[in-house]
C-alpha cells in the first residue's frame, strides 16, 4: 500500500510544491504560491487557471484541524460564494477525515453549519414550498443562484472562480436542506445549525460575532421554552390550588328579607342576630326590587355583645324604558357592601333605608350576609405576575420567527405580519 | 480457500473467495487467472496511485449485521477523477462489493441485471445526452434513480477478484439512487451486463476492524 505521508506534487505553472491532503479524492487543487488551478484527478497535474487571484487569509487556516460532531477534520478547501443578486455573501470550508470522508463546515454573517451530502433521492418539486426527509417537513426557504468568488484548496469536484450553481434552501431549525443543481448533477446537502463558540472551540480562532437571524438557527428560547410553558402551568396551578384552600370558605351566615313601609321619616331595620364563628370578612349583598326608582341604606354591623359597630352605605338605582324600539338600562338593583376583618361573635345588621318613592304597599329589601368569602383580586394579580414571563418569552419568539422570515420570499402567511420596529 | 503458486515467482497466491477467478501477486504483481485447475498469468500489474482510503486488503467489516472481509481492489477512473471498489469475501458466499467514492460508501450485492434496452438507452446517452439521467429502472424489486452515468477505466487492481481486471478494462458505470438511500449500479461491458443493489453507509456502520492507519489520524 502507498504510504499514509502527505502527497506533494510540483506546481506546473509556478514549480512550487503542493501537497495534497486528499489524495485519491481531490481533483482539483489551487496552488498555495502561484494560486493558479490545477487538474489532479490524474498525474499530468494540467494547469486550468494560471494564477487568478491573490492570496487571502480565512479565519480558519487550510490545514487546521478540529473535532466537530465527534469527529477530527482538517480544513482542506476554501470556497466562497456570492448569490448572484448580490446581496448574501457566504464562505464554505470543505473538511476532510479519511474515514468519516468529507463534511462542508459554512459560514455566513457570523452563523456556521456543519453540512454533509445526503445520498437520497428525495422528491424535490419546484412548485411545492416543502420537501419531506424522513417525513419531517423542511420548509422552503431561499431559491437562487450561487457564483463562486474564490477558491483556495483542494477538492474533489472541478471548481473555479465564477462557477455558477441553482440552489435551494429548505429549513426545519435546526436543520436545513439544500439542494445544488449544476448542469446535470443534483447535489443534496444536510447541514445542522452550530454555535460559533462550537467552531472556535474546535479549531482555536476567533470568530465574527453574529448578526441578524440564520434561516435555520434554533427558534429563541428552543430550550427553554417548554420548561418555561410547564413552569407556568404549574405555578398558576398552584395559585389556584391555594386561591381556592386558604383564599376562604366562604358560607352565608343570614339571609332576610325586609319589609320598608312607605314613611316619611325612614325606619330602622334590623336582621336577626347571627354567629361570626371567626376573624374574617363579611359581604352584604342588598338587593332592591326597583323601578325607574334609587335607594340608599345605611348599614350598620352591630356586635350584640360590645355594641360595637361597623358602617357603610349601599346606594341602589335603577332605570329603565324603552327608546326608538330598543329596551335601555341603567343601574342596578343589586348592591354589595365589604367589612374586612371582621371579629368573631354575635352581630345584627341594621338598616336604615331612604328612597326615592316607596309604593303605598311597600317592597321588600333582600339581605344576604356572607362569611370568609375568597378575594379573587389577589389571586388574579397573581396570575398577572406569573404570566409575564412567559408573554414575553412567547412574544420574543414570534419577533425572533418574524426576523429569521424577513430573509425569506416563502415565509408562511403567520410571519408575513408587519412589525414596527 | 484455494492456495495457488505464482506461476511467475512461485510464491503462494491465496483465493479467499470461491468467486475469485483472478488475483495479483503481491509480490511480483503477476496478474494470475484461474482456468479449471490451473493458473496462468496475463501480465503485470503496476503499481496503484496512493491514495487516502481508508480501506486495505484484509479490512473487516459489518453490513446489516452480516461479516465480510476486504480481498480485492479495482480503482477505477473516470474524466473527473477516481474510485475504488472492494470485493468482499462474505460468510454467505454473496457476490458483494463496497464502492467508495467521493468519502462516501456503499456496499451491494450482485443481483439479476436489467434488460438490454437499459443498456441501449446508457451508450445512447453518452453519444447524445437525452432523459436517461433522472430515468427510473427496477432492480431486486426496488424502483431506483439513474442519477450518474459515466465511461470508466481501470486504472488498476490488488488482491483477488471475481474477473480479471487488467488497467484498461472499460465499461459505462451507471450509479442509481433510492429515497432512503438505496444505492445501484449498472455495469455496462463489452458483452456483459452486471447489476448490483445495496445501500449508503456510514463509516461508523461498517464497524470496521484492521483498517488503514494515517499519521495524524
Amino acid at each position: 500500500m502507498a504510504g499514509s505521508k502527505v502527497k506533494t506534487f510540483d506546481c506546473p505553472a509556478c514549480g512550487g510544491v503542493v501537497s495534497l491532503r486528499a489524495a485519491g479524492h481531490s481533483i482539483t487543487a489551487v496552488c498555495t504560491h502561484c494560486s493558479s488551478v490545477i487538474d489532479t484527478a490524474n498525474d499530468n497535474f494540467k494547469i486550468i487557471l494560471k494564477h487568478h487571484q491573490n492570496e487571502r487569509e480565512t479565519d480558519i487556516p487550510l490545514g487546521a484541524k478540529g473535532v466537530l460532531d465527534h469527529v477530527k477534520w482538517e480544513v482542506i478547501g476554501y470556497v466562497e460564494k456570492r448569490d448572484i443578486s448580490g446581496d448574501a455573501f457566504w464562505e464554505e470550508y470543505l473538511l476532510f477525515n479519511p474515514y468519516f470522508g468529507f463534511r462542508f463546515l459554512v459560514h455566513g454573517d457570523g452563523h456556521w453549519n456543519l453540512a454533509r451530502v445526503l445520498k437520497r433521492d428525495i422528491r424535490v418539486n419546484d412548485l411545492e414550498p416543502g420537501v419531506f426527509l424522513d417525513d419531517q417537513e423542511f420548509h422552503l426557504f431561499y431559491r437562487s443562484t450561487s457564483i463562486v468568488e474564490y477558491v483556495k484548496g483542494e477538492f474533489y469536484w472541478r471548481v473555479r472562480k465564477g462557477d455558477k450553481a441553482r440552489y435551494a434552501d429548505y429549513i426545519a431549525p435546526p436543520r436545513m436542506l439544500s439542494v445544488e443543481t449544476s448542469k446535470q448533477e443534483r447535489t443534496l446537502s444536510l447541514s445542522e445549525y452550530l454555535l460559533p463558540g462550537e467552531v472556535e472551540q474546535a479549531f482555536g480562532v476567533s470568530l465574527p460575532g453574529r448578526t441578524g437571524v440564520a434561516p435555520n438557527q434554533p427558534p429563541a428560547f428552543a430550550n427553554t421554552a417548554p420548561r418555561i410553558w410547564w413552569i407556568t402551568a404549574a405555578a398558576l396551578l398552584a395559585a389556584f390550588l391555594v386561591q381556592i384552600n386558604i383564599g376562604g370558605q366562604e358560607n352565608i351566615l343570614s339571609r332576610s328579607r325586609l319589609h320598608i313601609e312607605p314613611a316619611i321619616v325612614p325606619k330602622s331595620l334590623s336582621t336577626p342576630v347571627f354567629y361570626v364563628p371567626r376573624r374574617a370578612n363579611l359581604v352584604v349583598e342588598g338587593s332592591a326590587p326597583l323601578t325607574n326608582n334609587w335607594m340608599d341604606i345605611d348599614l350598620s354591623l352591630v356586635n350584640d355583645n360590645t355594641n360595637t359597630a361597623y358602617s357603610a352605605t349601599q346606594a341602589f338605582e335603577f332605570y329603565s324604558g324603552v327608546d326608538g324600539g330598543e329596551f335601555w338600562s341603567e343601574g342596578s338593583t343589586q348592591g354589595e357592601t365589604w367589612f374586612s376583618a371582621v371579629e368573631d361573635g354575635t352581630y345584627r345588621l341594621v338598616v336604615e333605608p331612604s328612597s326615592g318613592a316607596v309604593p303605598p304597599e311597600g317592597m321588600d329589601l333582600l339581605v344576604q350576609v356572607k362569611h370568609d368569602v375568597p378575594i379573587w383580586g389577589n389571586f388574579w394579580f397573581i396570575v398577572v405576575f406569573i404570566l409575564v414571563v412567559p408573554l414575553y418569552v412567547a412574544w420574543y419568539r414570534r419577533y425572533f420567527e418574524h426576523r429569521r422570515w424577513s430573509n425569506s420570499d416563502y415565509a408562511p402567511t403567520l410571519n408575513r405580519v408587519q412589525w414596527d420596529e | 480457500m484455494k492456495r495457488f503458486n505464482c506461476p511467475s515467482c512461485g510464491a503462494e497466491v491465496v483465493f479467499a473467495s470461491n468467486l475469485s477467478v483472478y488475483a495479483v501477486c503481491k509480490y511480483c504483481s503477476s496478474m494470475i487467472v484461474l482456468h479449471d485447475q490451473d493458473a496462468g498469468v496475463i501480465g503485470t500489474m503496476a503499481a496503484l496511485p496512493g491514495d487516502m482510503s481508508p480501506f486495505q486488503i484484509g479490512t473487516e467489516g459489518y453490513y446489516e449485521g452480516k461479516h465480510f472481509t476486504l480481498v480485492g481492489r479495482m480503482k477505477v477512473g473516470w474524466e473527473d477523477g477516481s474510485w475504488n471498489e472492494w470485493f468482499l469475501d462474505t460468510d454467505d458466499g454473496r457476490r458483494g462489493w463496497l464502492a467508495e467514492a467521493q468519502g462516501c460508501y456503499a456496499v451491494c450485492f450482485e443481483v439479476g441485471p436489467p434488460g438490454l434496452d437499459f443498456a441501449g438507452r446508457a451508450i445512447q446517452d453518452q453519444a447524445k445526452p437525452g432523459k436517461f439521467i433522472g430515468s427510473t429502472l427496477l432492480l431486486a424489486n426496488q424502483t431506483l434513480k439513474v442519477v450518474d452515468s459515466k465511461r470508466a477505466t481501470c486504472i488498476g487492481s490488488e488482491g483477488e477478484l471475481p474477473f480479471a481486471a487488467p488497467q484498461g478494462r472499460a465499461t459505462l458505470s451507471v450509479d442509481l439512487l433510492g429515497p432512503h438511500g438505496e444505492f445501484g449500479c449498472v455495469e455496462i461491458e463489452t458483452g456483459k451486463l452486471r447489476a448490483f443493489v445495496g445501500r449508503y453507509v456510514d463509516w461508523k456502520d461498517l464497524r470496521c476492524s484492521s483498517a488503514r492507519r494515517f499519521d495524524g489520524w
